[in-house]
């Protein structure tokens, strides 16, 4: 028994598994992640002249793709800097501000992050542009905000606002407040102590920050068509993923133009690719070499605007912003569906099957989604954080980021592309639909487990696991009783992050299979007939289940 | 047969020779210290005998049998850290049983080893402790119980008393020779403290730029360093250039700076006209007042005056230009000599060390970085 028991051991300790081990992790994430979903770019070299044919040739498409992307890009970049100048004083207050009830204001960013992004998205659209959300204080007739633009743009602040604060309030842990307090002994004003010392050490998470509420904000479909149909406007107006959705529902339902919407979808899904890469790898470039600190020093004027009475402006105004601009819209669902039901609305209209087959879809396919992501990217997270890859660390660090930098929406398109085009396609299986959605979802959600993962492990030090070695644990072991109950947290917070991620998915979701219904999908049908009402119900079930399971999740993550 | 060796060991980080060609033995139940300044390779030693690294070049050898290849919890070699890394999420009786609780041993044999340990550093009070509710020693202490309980006859320990208060230090390292002598474990401290070093070990092995430039029992480094950095490392020294001007048996006739001359012992290979550097400990220096005439006598003006305690240090200006450090007991008649007062030192020529001259200049050869 013990020399059996040795044998199993020295292999899977040897060289050779190792070896195999690592390059199974690479692979998977070449073939099921980072392939799938950047397919879509070799299209512009086979699809060239069908390109040129049926899209550059055409006049009106060519100004819907670029009015498309305009607005997508345009949007992302408004959300992202409101985000961050908003969202900025909120991270100093998180972590620098001493007052009671810290704990609670950290909770309430986290809270619209449970929030699925298309429920959130239809509260915040009802709060801004119907009769009864923030006009009816003005007894407008009409709702406060008529132009599509500014609508979406406040429904993408408020579910990529608690990203930004997030990244930036971890990252403005790490920062040791010595440094800032030093700098004050050393005649620095509260502000200038900030602008000078603190915000340079600060870029990194800023850099992650921008990443991350861009991609948020330039992926979003749900949130965006319902948006878009609650103020009336015409999915023209709408972004690049809410084209690619749209030509999705045409192009299934076949006919003559089915071709040429599928060239289009595959054009602008390059185009959005290759446009947030190259922007994205732009403000890396920017934020990175810029001079943050304007070296000069404004002693007097600087020690003036760090005043007793500008501080509690910049924090009662970071506030009012959290409670206005993203607590209450993305909540006001509640009280128009509790109005509603008070005014006597009927819910005739909601098909109670087809919810609660929607409802056992989207929960099916986060739960498999999580659980294979986390059997797939600890191990991915471990290999960058010890750099077990040798040269290969560095780059596999880089291009994990890119299924988060791309639309989901592309993503979807390109993955779709990639699994049908290979032998004849998927699509000849019986649960095709479900399986690509799956594959989809795993796809945009991995690198959340890995990023979280990966920093978390590389904060362990690894003379733990060192020390566990030497006191006789085999790899295996120094996981399961030093990586993973250290890592417990980040391992949970990145499963939650996923799980909402998945859920609340829509874009992706209908780029590869728009006849699948996940709840999102159904909620943005619902919305499209007009039930708002029902709509409003649905969501609530929604954010409600996803509540009480993220929950639990996270009573996992602090037990023993 | 060893119980530990290193045969030509090369060890390469990328570029950075870590390690260059390292040989040596342990035999059983030795204490032996290594000693080393900062990046000297110390820590690299160590890792290749958990194995938690392996050489690029050479053999590690336990009782003479190869273990380049076995992974560190095959190796049954504890390692003791400096920052004590005891599992912050595991309380103290779940760290202290961690091994043998990896190895699936027996409850009750699991059981009576950590009680036995934990007795052992006189904490078994502490047991259902988390690390964060413990002071610094004991800490060290459980982190040394946590390393004992497997019963490894190896024990590697990576500057155990550096993250520790001065007193504390001074108090524990008894503490440590002690456990480890009783239990018949051999034992390897790496540390830069070169007190501790001393005090403690069978042997010293001084470490610098990935070789080893001496091993032998502390006095006898202390006495007859083979080289200038050792010299210098292991007690400090003064060194003082000259060149040989006659050869007469076995002393030497070395004319310093200002034409002044020294008989001092000889060197192997010494050669007259050659350029040398005589080695004196400050202990082995005399001070006197004023000027006196004599073999290895030479005069100079006191600069500084510092007093240690036990000793007064006084650092002198000679005539030739030469700084050197004179250390004696402090007694009352010393407080005859001040800052500025002219004043010979002298020295026994057998008490000097003579080393031919380093091709880079001594300031470079006692460099610690």
């Amino acid at each position: 028994m013990p020399g059996t028991n040795n044998a199993f051991r020295r292999f899977l300790t040897s060289r050779w598994f190792r070896r195999f081990w690592y390059s199974m992790i690479i692979l998977f994430f070449l073939l099921f992640v980072l392939i799938p979903s950047t397919f879509v770019l070799s299209h512009l070299i086979s699809g060239w002249d069908k390109i040129s044919a049926e899209v550059l040739g055409d006049g009106q498409m060519i100004s819907t793709i670029s009015n498309g992307i305009m607005t997508s890009f345009k949007l992302a970049g408004a959300v992202t800097i409101i985000d961050f100048i908003a969202g900025l004083p909120m991270a100093w207050l998180l972590n620098r501000g001493h007052f009671k009830g810290r704990r609670y204001l950290d909770t309430l960013i986290d809270l619209p992050l449970v929030v699925p992004t298309s429920a959130l998205g239809f509260s915040v659209a009802l709060f801004w542009a119907t009769p009864g959300g923030f006009a009816f204080f003005f007894n407008s007739p009409t709702g406060a905000i008529t132009s599509s633009f500014i609508l979406l743009m406040l429904v993408h602040v408020a579910f990529s606002y608690p990203y930004m604060v997030r990244t930036l309030s971890a990252s403005l842990e790490e920062i040791d407040i010595t440094y800032e307090i030093a700098g004050r002994t050393l005649g620095a004003s509260p502000l200038t102590a900030i602008r000078t010392i603190t915000l340079p050490l600060f870029r990194g998470g800023i850099v992650s920050g921008t990443i991350l509420s861009f991609g948020r904000s330039i992926s979003e479909t749900g949130a965006t068509v319902l948006a878009l149909s609650i103020v009336g406007a015409s999915q023209a107006d709408g972004t690049a993923p809410v084209l690619i959705a749209g030509w999705r529902k045409l192009i299934n339902e076949g006919g003559s133009m089915a071709e040429k919407y599928i060239t289009a979808s595959a054009f602008t899904s390059v185009l959005l690719i290759i446009l947030a890469l190259v922007l994205l790898t732009l403000v890396m470039i920017i934020i990175k070499k810029f001079k943050l600190p304007i070296k000069k020093v404004w002693p007097a004027q600087e020690k003036m605007l760090s005043g007793r009475i500008f501080k509690y402006l910049r924090d009662a105004s970071s506030n009012i912003f959290l409670i206005l601009a993203v607590l209450i819209p993305a909540f006001f669902i509640f009280i128009f569906f509790f109005r509603g039901l008070a005014q006597g609305n009927s819910l005739a209209g909601i098909d109670l099957a087809g919810f609660l087959n929607s409802l056992f879809a989207s929960f099916l396919i986060a739960s498999i989604v999580t659980v294979v992501n986390m059997g797939l990217g600890i191990p991915m997270a471990i290999l960058i954080a010890r750099k077990k890859a040798g040269t290969v660390t560095q780059p596999l660090d880089v291009l994990i980021n890119i299924p988060m930098i791309i639309p989901s929406t592309a993503l979807g398109f390109s993955l779709g592309l990639f699994w049908s085009g290979i032998g004849g396609g998927l699509s000849s299986l019986a649960n095709a639909d479900f399986l690509l959605i799956v594959l989809a979802h795993i796809a945009f959600t991995y690198p959340f487990i890995v990023r979280t993962v990966s920093s978390a492990i590389s904060d362990i030090d690894i003379s733990f696991e060192e020390a566990a070695r030497t006191l006789g644990a085999n790899p295996l072991q120094v996981f399961r009783k030093i990586i993973f109950p250290l890592a417990k947290p980040s391992i949970m917070a990145g499963a939650i992050m996923m799980f909402a991620r998945s859920l609340g998915e829509t874009g992706a979701t209908l780029a590869v299979a728009s006849t699948a219904v996940t709840t999102p999908v159904y909620i943005v049908k619902l919305v499209n007939e007009n039930a708002l009402f029902e709509a409003a119900l649905a969501c609530i079930i929604l954010i409600g289940i996803s509540y009480i399971i993220l929950m639990g999740l996270r009573r996992l993550s602090s037990g023993k | 047969m060893h119980e530990i060796s290193l045969h030509n060991v090369k060890k390469r980080y990328g570029t950075i020779t870590a390690l260059d060609d390292v040989s040596f033995d342990i035999e059983k139940g030795e204490y032996v210290t290594i000693l080393g300044p900062t990046g000297s390779g110390k820590t690299t030693i160590l890792k290749l005998l958990a194995g938690l690294i392996e050489p690029n070049e050479g053999e590690v050898r336990f009782k003479g049998r190869r273990v380049n290849e076995l992974c560190p919890e095959e190796r049954d070699v504890g390692l003791v850290f400096q920052n004590f890394m005891l599992f912050p999420h595991l309380n103290v009786w779940e760290n202290v049983t961690f091994g043998p609780h990896m190895r699936g041993w027996a409850r009750e044999k699991t059981d009576k080893l950590g009680r036995q340990m934990l007795d052992l550093v006189h904490l078994f009070n502490r047991a259902l402790s988390y690390p964060n509710e413990l002071s610094g020693g004991m800490q060290q202490r459980i982190a040394l119980a946590r390393t004992l309980t497997p019963g490894s006859k190896i024990m590697l320990m990576d500057e155990p008393l550096g993250a520790l208060d001065a007193r504390l230090r001074v108090e524990l390292r008894y503490e440590l020779v002690r456990l480890m002598k009783g239990l018949g474990i051999t034992t390897i401290h790496v540390t830069h403290d070169q007190e501790e070093a001393m005090t403690i070990s069978d042997k010293i092995m001084v470490l610098r730029r990935g070789k080893i430039e001496q091993i032998g029992a502390p006095m006898e480094l202390f006495l007859r360093p083979r080289s200038i950095f050792v010299a210098n490392f292991v007690g400090e020294s003064n060194f003082i250039e000259g060149i040989i001007s006659e050869i007469k048996d076995s002393f030497l006739k070395v004319e310093l700076k200002d034409g002044l001359t020294v008989v001092v012992p000889s060197v192997d290979g010494a050669a007259l006209g050659e350029r040398i550097v005589i080695a004196l400990k400050p202990e082995n220096v005399s001070i006197q007042k004023g000027v006196t005439k004599g073999i290895n006598h030479i005069q100079g003006v006191i600069e500084r005056r510092s007093f240690l305690g036990t000793f007064v240090k006084y650092s002198v200006r000679l005539e030739t230009g030469d700084l050197i450090n004179s250390k004696v007991l402090t007694l009352q008649k010393d407080k005859t000599l001040e800052m500025g007062d002219k004043s010979t030192v002298s020295f026994r020529s057998n008490e000097a060390v003579v080393y031919h001259h380093p091709k880079d200049g001594v300031r470079r050869e006692l460099e610690v970085e």
